[in-house]
């Protein structure tokens, strides 16, 4: 039986494990999409400076922590909005459509 | 002490510890090398079972005791001494089997740093063949087992990972406070002992850190590391890049407890799996290139340099898919396990829970069709926020006219404040209704085809407001006429989600709004005048000390309003008739429903009545019911003048005691006012002015005034200050030590005053011990007349003698610390009122020292802070509970009410009322008001009291009485070398013992200079100023830099003379140009001249040169011409010891110490030996 990934696999693959990803690729893009399909990120990611050029500040963060920690929102948005909103995928468990399945528990994610 | 690092690798957490016991060796010659100062993994394992609460203090050390050659993760001053013994030194590590379900590790070395020749892997369940070998350190493997299964399943492996440094070894952190030096520090590899945690448990981990603000450190096992040297203070601290990876792990169960997640079919070393993937769009996406950027390099060094943003990607997925997998149900579907030959989907959905996300022998048509569907399915989701988005635009109907218009429009992404208005203030179009776009109309942003997205948008809006369908019958939608009914719905249910989705929703400025509002009004009972205007001087706190002024009865009146309007019965009967709760009252829209009307109801029955003016001041600090808020009141006389949150202003001014030494500004007089006021009524509050405003006086000068109040024939002694009876020159030895005096080593009972009968009781205040010398100093010099008793060390008074001892005070100052651990104690005394000082102290509510500190019974109660919100409102509803309890309710009820809708949506409603309740309780002046800079001088200048630890004290008597006997036995040259020399290392031992000892030991808990600039630097920073810190020494400049730049977690420069003039200069550009660094420390000598630096507000002289002219030329590097703020010069000084006699010499002397000291500290070495010996003393006082 010929393994993943191997020849018999057709073009749109599945996601591959990020490691394999071509440096500097941004999250938010799964890996193996078709070229142009999900929008890209607002702007390029940072370059980094080289480890030569950090020596001085190597175990401190580039920008205060401060900064980049989640801002609090609101909790009134339903955590099954994104299920609600998107066009389910064609893929159903026994017979029963898979965001059928996921509804529930994806609201008590929210704490609903 | 351990340092805790993170870094990540091939998927894991990877932990390790710098330990700072350990003394870093030259390491070998080797190519790869092993970490001279890396913490064994055992004791790595044991202070991770610490961290997550997995083990007792007890449960550690019993395990630990077994790991024989394990350095244990304890307090720093015994892990000095285990430091001697070298444990697991340059140990070759036998490779033990790997567990199973353990990845498997690879001799050789790999791209994901996993070290050479080592093969251990250690996880729960792992079996170990070998029954007794050994771990990455040498230690049973067994026992290892032990402790990680303790903790969940960790791998204990040797990684790669590429360090700064030198031959000799790698360059500490700057947590660590190891001194490192490296001409020209380069990368190069280490082998490091390390734990790895898979995501689960690193989110685990990561949650379990403690509270990120700056300065607190971990706790020693025991829960508390106590602040006056009970014990030798943290046995760990997480490292930045393990704060930093806790951030991200907090962005991951954000994602997850929002839902922005979905699975995915992906594949990992050759095998499919089922995976949680993010869903990244909005404000999540802008996130990243921020998280990027902070990332420190530590945290992507493992094996090979690695970009930071491969590095998040990796680290949110893994991080996404643990939390996850934490947080659904153990089964999504019911039925037996899926096996080997069940349908792929099947097995996914239950490989999306629990461990075992693989899905081995996956067969690839079906793999690839799986896979498709869902990668489609995310591709879509990513998707939805394009650079240009559907809008909605409700417009309401038009005067005398029912319907409602819902215009469709489209608008940039870019744009997602949510403006109101078409255009930017830079003229650009924001939005475009779409009959502008079908007419021709176009914008920059707008895309090639519009009706595309607008369709497209339109389809998925219908998915989550199904009312809007009817658009999508018009071959051309523009927009829908709706009705009341159908808007109502679209304000309640649709925008909201549809706003979530990333659509844009315009709607009334009315929307969302309160609609019916409570109004409070009250008068004074015809028969009762006290509360009207102008008759201030009688009941209700005219003179700040009517008692009953909380129980004056007043006339109350209760309206129910809209906007601007009273609404009487009768139209609120009208309303309750109302099918659709969305209705037009008096030219006004207002959101209705069931509850609103009923409350209003409820109110209008009752109207008002009576009720003491205490029951008002709650009631107005309530806010009224959820369902029906208060919005306005109307109070008149002194009550008025409370609730309006600026009784400061409108008070009557209460006298500036005569026994205060020193002049008020007419600020703080308003502020005494206050304090008088507030204390007269006894009720609580928070004195948050800006510091440098002079919260210390104006507390002191309350307590001389309510003296003065209470003996109105007495003053206080305006010459000396001294009450009458007294002798000018109290004598040491007294009942109470007078401020300033040695209070521990009088007698109770011997002379003083006894307190008279009716007069104030004493004052507990309780400070941080960095502070008791400046509450001793200051008093001394503004209020000597007030006793003081500092309650603070081992020779502090108890049981009886206590509370004689309190009796016959005025002032009683102590540290949050001792008011813990003597809570039973001072508990038992009824105190006047309880202050606290540095009230930041108590903002989280919930631990052992704000409880300790709210139980202390009190008339009255105060909290002194320049910050009483740092990071968020819970911290004021903390301080309030001190202040008030009870006040402002429940803290649940406060969470809602004001603290989500201010953090969250910035509610303007929720803002006002939280004003309302607390304006009456909070005073805070702000350096940047006009009216405070105007009485202000342009520079103010301050001595800074500290005092010595422990250590220090212990150090400097045996430094002071070494030196003593050299000079002694000496003489001419000789003997005037010795005098420098022991002033030398007296004043580096007052700045910190590490200067003198040079022995690269850490830094943190061991100076009060240094905690006291901690404490400033916070302070400062926190308010977005930036300051100026100078000292002398070369060497304490390079110690503080790393650390106050870690301890902040921002830059700090360091000027100072190995600089090329090129260097210097570009530090100061940085400072004065860029937000940060905010913080600028300066060699006194290289930097004392010629430099510009007005972009400071503050200057610090860690320590002094004692010669005013040099320092004041230093601090006019910050105040001089292009300064536009007030400069706030801060000298510190350590309490009894040669720099508080010295700075006394200079200031009794003033005019002659200018012309003497001239020359800095030379002319001390002609001083007699007996002179000498009394400038060396170390006093009572100077030890906290």
């Amino acid at each position: 039986m010929p393994g993943p990934g191997s020849g018999d696999e057709p073009s749109t693959r599945p996601s591959t494990r990020p490691s394999g990803r071509p440096s500097g690729t941004s999250l938010g893009t799964p890996s193996g999409r078709p070229p142009g399909e999900p929008s890209d990120p607002p702007s390029d990611p940072p370059s980094d400076v080289s480890f030569d050029g950090r020596v001085a500040d190597f175990y401190s963060p580039g920008v205060p922590l401060n900064r980049v920690r989640p801002r609090p929102r609101a909790t009134t948005v339903p955590a099954d909005l994104l299920l609600r909103i998107l066009e389910p995928p064609a893929v159903k468990v026994r017979h029963i459509p898979l965001v059928d399945l996921l509804r529930k528990p994806y609201r008590e994610l929210g704490g609903d | 002490m351990l340092v805790v690092h993170g870094v990540w690798v091939d998927g894991l957490l990877g932990v390790w510890a710098e330990d700072t016991a350990r003394t870093p060796v030259p390491a070998s010659r080797a190519r790869l090398r092993r970490h001279p100062f890396a913490a064994s993994t055992g004791a790595l394992a044991a202070t991770a079972g610490l961290i997550m609460g997995d083990f007792s203090e007890e449960a550690l050390n019993g395990t630990l005791s077994e790991l024989s050659g394990v350095p244990l993760p304890v307090a720093r001053g015994a892990a000095r001494e285990a430091g001697a013994t070298p444990q697991g030194a340059a140990t070759t590590t036998p490779a033990v089997p790997a567990a199973p379900g353990a990845p498997s590790t690879t001799s050789g070395t790999d791209r994901t740093g996993v070290g050479v020749g080592v093969g251990v892997g250690v996880g729960v369940g792992g079996t170990d063949a070998a029954g007794g070998g050994s771990g990455v350190d040498g230690v049973s493997t067994a026992l290892l087992r032990g402790v990680t299964g303790l903790v969940g399943a960790v791998e204990a492996r040797e990684l790669t990972v590429l360090l700064p440094g030198s031959a000799t070894g790698p360059l500490p952190s700057p947590e660590s406070g190891l001194a490192g030096r490296a001409r020209k520090p380069r990368i190069s590899p280490w082998r490091i002992p390390a734990l790895l945690f898979r995501p689960v448990d690193a989110l685990r981990l990561l949650g379990s850190l403690p509270d990120p603000v700056p300065g607190t450190a971990a706790p020693a096992p025991d829960g508390l590391a106590l602040e006056d040297g009970s014990d030798d203070g943290p046995a760990w601290e997480p490292a930045l890049s393990l704060r930093y990876l806790a951030v991200v792990a907090e962005h991951a169960r954000g994602l997850v407890r929002r839902g922005r997640i979905l699975p995915q079919l992906v594949v990992e070393d050759g095998v499919h799996a089922a995976r949680w993937r993010p869903v990244l769009t909005g404000a999540d996406l802008s996130a990243l290139p921020g998280l990027t950027a902070a990332m420190p390099p530590i945290c992507r060094a493992a094996g090979h340099e690695r970009p930071s943003a491969e590095v998040v990607g990796e680290l949110l997925e893994a991080l996404v898919d643990g939390a996850a997998r934490s947080s659904l149900p153990g089964r999504l579907i019911l039925g037996s396990r899926p096996g080997a030959r069940t349908a792929l989907a099947d097995r996914w959905l239950y490989a999306l829970t629990g461990e075992d996300a693989s899905l081995p022998g996956a067969r690839p048509a079906e793999a690839a069709a799986l896979g498709e569907a869902l990668t489609g399915w995310l591709g879509a989701a990513h998707e939805l926020e394009g650079p240009v988005r559907v809008c909605f635009r409700l417009i309401e109907p038009a005067e005398g006219e029912d319907t409602w218009h819902v215009e469709f429009g489209l608008s940039p992404t870019e744009d997602t404040d949510g403006a109101e208005d078409a255009d930017g203030a830079d003229g650009a179009v924001r939005y475009l209704p779409v009959d502008r776009i079908r007419a021709g109309e176009r914008a920059p942003w707008l895309p090639e085809r519009p009706e595309e997205v607008l369709r497209a948008g339109l389809g998925r809006a219908v998915r989550l407001h199904p009312d809007l369908h009817t658009a999508l019958r018009a071959p051309l939608p523009s927009s829908l006429t709706v009705e009341t009914a159908w808007a109502f719905s679209f304000l309640r249910h649709g925008a909201p989600v549809l706003r979530a989705a990333g659509y844009e929703v315009r709607l009334p400025a009315w929307a969302g709004r309160q609609g019916l509002g409570l109004k409070l009004t009250t008068r004074p009972l015809a028969d009762d005048h006290r509360l009207a205007e102008g008759n201030e001087g009688a009941g209700l706190g005219g003179s700040g000390h009517a008692g009953a002024g909380l129980d004056d009865r007043v006339s109350v009146r209760l309206d129910v309003t809209v906007g601007d309007h009273t609404i009487d019965a009768e139209e609120l009967a009208e309303l309750a008739e109302l099918r659709i709760p969305l209705v037009r009252v008096r030219g006004r829209w207002v959101e209705l429903d069931d509850l609103q009307i009923k409350a209003a109801l409820k109110v209008i029955e009752r109207h008002g009545g009576e009720r003491t003016v205490g029951e008002v001041i709650r009631e107005v600090v309530e806010g009224g019911d959820e369902e029906l808020p208060l919005v306005a009141v109307d109070a008149h006389g002194l009550l008025g003048d409370l609730l309006s949150g600026e009784a400061d202003r409108r008070l009557t001014p209460v006298p500036v005691p005569r026994a205060l030494r020193g002049v008020l500004r007419p600020y703080q007089e308003r502020g005494l006012s206050w304090l008088s006021f507030l204390s007269g009524l006894g009720l609580g509050g928070i004195l948050a002015d800006d510091m440098g405003l002079g919260k210390t006086v104006s507390t002191l000068s309350l307590l001389l005034s309510e003296r003065e109040s209470a003996r109105p024939g007495e003053s206080g002694h305006p010459e000396g200050g001294a009450h009458p009876g007294q002798s000018e020159q109290p004598e040491r030895g007294g009942p109470l030590g007078r401020s300033g005096q040695s209070e521990q080593s009088v007698q109770p009972g011997q002379g003083g005053r006894p307190r008279q009968h009716g007069g104030p009781g004493p004052t507990l205040l309780v400070c941080p011990m960095s502070l008791i010398g400046n509450w001793q100093k200051e008093a001394s010099r503004f209020a000597p007349s007030l006793r003081v008793y500092v309650h603070h060390g081992g020779a502090r008074r108890r049981d009886a003698e206590l509370t004689a001892t309190v009796r016959e005070a005025d002032l009683v100052v102590t540290t949050y610390g001792t008011a813990l651990r003597d809570l039973g104690a001072l508990a038992a005394i009824r105190w006047e009122r309880v202050v606290c000082d540095e009230a930041q102290a108590i903002k989280n509510s919930a631990t052992r020292q704000s409880r300790a500190v709210r139980s202390i019974p009190a008339r009255t109660r105060l909290a002194l802070t320049g910050t009483p919100v740092e990071n968020h409102l819970a911290e004021l509803w903390s301080i309030m509970e001190f202040c008030n309890p009870g006040l402002l309710g429940p803290a649940r009820r406060f969470r809602t009410r004001y603290q989500e809708p201010i953090e969250t949506r910035r509610d303007p409603d929720a803002v006002s009322a939280l004003k309302r309740a607390t304006g009456p309780f909070v005073l805070r002046r702000l350096k940047t008001d006009r009216s405070i800079i105007s009485d202000l001088p342009s520079k103010q200048e301050m001595k800074v009291w500290c005092t010595l630890t422990q250590e220090q004290a212990e150090l400097y008597r045996a430094v002071a009485g070494e030196m003593l006997g050299r000079i002694d036995g000496s003489s001419g040259i000789e003997r005037r070398g010795n005098v420098l020399a022991a002033m030398t290392r007296l004043k580096q031992i007052c700045n910190h013992p590490v200067q003198l000892l040079k022995d690269g030991s850490g830094l943190a808990g061991r100076s009060g200079k240094l905690t006291r600039l901690e404490e400033l630097a916070e302070e400062i920073v926190a308010e977005g100023d930036k300051a100026l810190v100078f000292t002398q020494y070369a060497e304490l400049g390079t110690l503080l830099q790393p650390y106050l730049a870690a301890h902040l977690d921002r830059p700090v420069l360091w000027l100072h003379g190995g600089l090329s003039k090129k260097r210097r200069d570009a530090l100061v550009e940085r400072f004065q140009d860029d937000d940060e660094p905010m913080l600028f420390l300066l060699s006194l000598k290289a930097a004392g001249t010629g430099l510009n630096l007005t972009a400071a507000a503050h200057v610090i002289h860690v320590d002094r040169w004692w010669n005013p002219a040099v320092e004041d030329q230093a601090t006019d590097r910050a105040f001089r011409i292009g300064q536009t703020k007030n400069v706030q010069v801060r000298k510190f000084i350590c309490l009894d010891t040669l720099e508080e006699r010295i700075d006394e010499m200079i200031e009794r002397k003033k005019s002659l110490a200018q012309s003497v000291v001239g020359a800095g500290e030379d002319w001390i070495a002609d001083l007699s030996t007996e002179r000498l010996r009394e400038l060396f003393r170390l006093g009572p006082r100077a030890v906290s």
